[in-house]
């Protein structure tokens, strides 16, 4: 429990297992064995592919659907009670709202839903219209915004209820560069007032910049969990490097960015050592060069979520070998 | 998900479903009573049904035979009456003119109705409509040789029948008997030979000798000349 | 204000958005007209005709209302994949149904209301009287829909929206038919064929009485206890009705 006499476990799920039925015989199994804790004020961030099985847990989280097996808890009640509802923002996958209601009038019905009416409904929904943005739409029709905005009225519709458990399907999909920064600084801010997020996304630096947790599903099973620290190799891959001036090319390197003007470039070199790394940075500047930075690589979220799905399904993932030591 | 459990959800449903029964009782009863309608006093014509069937007068006329039947059963169960029967009979077969079975049991429930004349009326038109039809021929014989007792119009339609394509074996025994009845032995005695030759059922043939041998004896009986030349 | 009348408000809006409502509506207003055209003929029955021809008027066009619009209220959600939205929020699934119900009585009730305003200018503008029997008829009428209203319920949260119209049409046409059914019953000499039949006479809805106490606008007006009995048969058919729509509904999965 925490000190205010919250659970420490916002979500949990103890052997559960789904099984949908296609046609008369055929059972596709979803999830099986799924045993995880979202632990009160973190983000977690859940990674698979699609069909993995993160929208069911996610589903199962609200009573969407049932269990096959298995246990769980939200908000320290049983799995889609209700009462913990109350507690709980959504926001699905695509932007499902109602096109012929404006911006107001979804948020004004959505709120209603969740129990809110008078002044304090009237706080809620501002509060939700000034966290994403949604001054300037607020009274058109939904069906008039383009996706960008709908996903934003969405995550609007999850906020309504001031929720300590936020379950967000691809957040971060459709928005534009600056509603993404926005929306990625919402999120930091509401685990800093102890909310806790679980998040799906398929943007993975999104996933690194902002996850204290991620769970990697595959075929309905957790084959990597944890923090990212403890789960990405520390292991070097290889050196970026940043030069000014024109470069047309670089042997073994792949250039990562360009600007023309001024001239600038960024290089990625894998796989070479400390020792060819010098013989490459002696090279440039005899070419008359200048080299601006040079960073080495470790295994990013990417380069992970690549290397462990491909192993043999099933297999718990080690630790990657040189981690730091936990403390 | 709310854990209610279903069975008391069940229960609620069910009681107040049972309740409202009782609630329709005294709504019911407290209304002023209406007089029952004439029975089927609404019953379009055959024609109309067939206009308004958009090109599916046989599905009307198939809906219309469930209500004869609902009709019929009715009443056999209790007053043995059919008043409506040719009415309604006559409706389904204008609706649909190839419904044998229409004619057919529309006749034999006017005819029990104690009404043989609509009954022969309404066979007739099933004829006119249906003339290749052996059944048509051989039910009018027959409702001829039950009700009417015309041997000799019964003995024509039955002959009429055997002629008919696919027309069973027995029918032109039907034929022969009812020309015997009808006092016609010569049309009787040409009807066994033939039965006699045809067949190829030996009971059959035994039968039908029989007969011709009994009909020729009555005939030399009769003392008809040189009867020998006939049949051999 | 309660989700359940938020539900029920935003099925309202949402129904009489529908251009269908406002091409029944003209329909009925041109079907009217040609009732005024009609009375003339009728050899100084004109009052009769108009009142019959515009009562079941009322009562087709309402129970096509029902069957059009209550009939698709769940899938359209399910299709749109709001029920996602509603469904989360602390909203109990009994509470989804009776608003959707509430919501779709609203409609039918805006619709009646409309009709017999009609109804009733037609009849005055003829020189006819009108009285507090032709609203005593529309409630008979609205009490009927209630109970169509349920069944339509009950269907669209068990079935397709096809299925569930060709099924709500099979009720309605049951239920005005369910005389010949006890009168079967009465017949069978099977104790347990004629339990059964008058069991099934009972289970399907009495919408035949509703039709008998529409045609008290033409004698006996219906005293206020026989319309309380009215009522109560419907209120006590409906929440038997929605009792399976929840037993149903409840057991519904929103992959």
């Amino acid at each position: 429990m925490t000190r205010t006499g919250e659970p420490d476990c916002a979500l949990r799920y103890e052997g559960i297992s789904k099984i949908f039925r296609a046609g008369l015989r055929r059972r596709v199994p979803a999830l099986r064995g799924v045993s995880l804790e979202v632990r009160a004020g973190e983000i977690l961030a859940l990674l698979g592919h699609n069909g993995a099985g993160k929208t069911t847990l996610v589903k199962l989280a609200l009573g969407l659907l049932r269990p096959t097996g298995g246990t769980g808890s939200l908000l320290g009640r049983p799995l889609g009670d209700r009462a913990a509802r109350r507690s709980v923002g959504f926001q699905p996958e695509q932007p499902y709202l109602y096109p012929f209601l404006t911006v107001r009038e979804t948020l004004r019905f959505l709120g209603e839903l969740s129990g809110f009416s008078g002044a304090r409904l009237r706080g809620r929904m501002a509060d939700a219209v000034e966290g994403c943005g949604l001054a300037e739409v607020v009274d058109r029709p939904v069906r008039r915004l383009s996706r960008g905005w709908q996903q934003r009225v969405a995550l609007a519709t999850a906020l309504l209820p001031d929720p300590r458990l936020l379950l967000l399907d691809e957040p971060l999909g459709g928005l534009d560069p600056d509603a993404r920064f926005a929306l990625k600084e919402l999120i930091r801010r509401l685990r800093a007032e102890g909310r806790t997020v679980v998040f799906n996304s398929h943007v993975l630096p999104d996933v690194e910049q902002l996850a204290d947790r991620v769970v990697l599903l595959q075929r309905g099973r957790v084959i990597a969990e944890g923090r990212l620290e403890t789960l990405l190799s520390e292991e070097v891959q290889g050196f970026e490097i940043e030069v000014r001036g024109a470069l047309p090319g670089l042997p073994g390197a792949e250039a990562v960015w360009r600007h023309a003007d001024p001239a600038r470039s960024l290089w990625w070199l894998p796989g070479i050592d400390a020792g060819e790394l010098q013989r490459v940075l002696r090279g440039l500047i005899d070419a008359g060069v200048e080299v601006v930075g040079v960073a080495p690589r470790r295994e990013n979220l990417e380069a992970f979520f690549a290397r462990v799905t491909r192993a043999e399904a099933g297999a718990a993932v080690k630790p990657a070998s040189g981690r730091r030591a936990a403390g | 998900m709310n854990r209610a459990a279903p069975i008391p959800l069940t229960i609620v449903a069910a009681l107040c479903i049972g309740l409202a029964a009782r609630a329709a009782g005294e709504f019911s009863r407290r209304q002023a009573p209406v007089a029952e309608p004439a029975e089927l006093v609404l019953f379009p014509s055959g024609r109309m049904l067939a206009e308004m069937s958009l090109g599916h007068p046989q599905l009307l006329a198939d809906a219309a035979w469930l209500t004869a039947i609902q009709y019929y059963g009715k009443h056999r169960l209790t007053d043995r009456r059919y008043p409506l029967a040719p009415q309604i009979f006559e409706v389904i077969t204008q609706a649909d003119p190839g419904f044998r079975n229409a004619y057919l049991f529309g006749a034999l429930v006017t005819a029990e109705d104690g009404n043989p004349a609509a009954a022969e009326a309404l066979l007739r038109r099933g004829l006119e409509r249906n003339p290749g039809s052996w059944q048509m021929h051989f039910e009018l014989g027959f409702f001829l040789y039950v009700y009417r007792r015309s041997m000799p119009e019964a003995a024509r339609a039955f002959e009429q029948a055997a002629a008919l394509p696919d027309a069973p074996e027995y029918v032109r025994r039907f034929a022969a008997a009812s020309w015997e009845r009808a006092e016609r032995p010569e049309i009787a005695l040409r009807l066994w030979e033939e039965i006699a030759v045809r067949t190829d059922n030996a009971e059959v043939r035994r039968i039908a000798e029989s007969h011709r041998r009994a009909l020729g004896a009555a005939g030399a009986a009769r003392a008809t000349p040189d009867p020998a030349g006939r049949g051999r | 204000m309660t989700p359940i009348l938020s539900l029920a408000r935003h099925t309202l809006i949402d129904a009489l958005r529908e251009r269908l409502l406002r091409m029944l509506a003209l329909f009925l207003v041109v079907l009217l007209l040609a009732t005024r055209l009609a009375s003339p003929l009728a050899l100084g029955e004109g009052r009769r005709v108009t009142l019959d021809l515009g009562l079941g008027l009322l009562s087709l066009f309402g129970f096509l209302l029902v069957m059009l619009l209550g009939t698709r209220m769940v899938q359209q959600e399910v299709e749109g994949r709001t029920i996602l939205l509603v469904l989360a929020r602390p909203v109990h699934r009994i509470e989804f149904l009776l608003g959707k119900l509430l919501g779709l009585l609203g409609v039918v009730a805006i619709g009646l209301a409309g009709m017999l305003g009609i109804l009733a200018l037609a009849l005055l503008t003829a020189g006819y009287a009108v009285d507090a029997s032709l609203a005593l008829a529309g409630l008979c009428a609205f009490l009927e829909l209630t109970i169509v209203s349920a069944l339509a319920v009950l269907l669209a949260a068990s079935t397709s929206p096809i299925l569930s119209a060709f099924l709500l049409l099979a009720l309605y046409v049951a239920g005005h038919l369910l005389h010949g059914l006890l009168e079967m019953a009465r017949l069978v000499s099977q104790p347990l064929l004629a339990g059964a039949l008058k069991g099934v006479f009972h289970l399907l809805p009495r919408l035949d009485l509703y039709s008998s106490a529409l045609q008290a606008v033409h004698g006996t007006p219906l005293s206020a206890g026989t319309v309380l009995w009215g009522v109560a048969y419907a209120a006590l058919y409906t929440a038997g009705v929605l009792g399976l729509a929840l037993l149903v509904f409840r057991a519904r999965e929103f992959a």
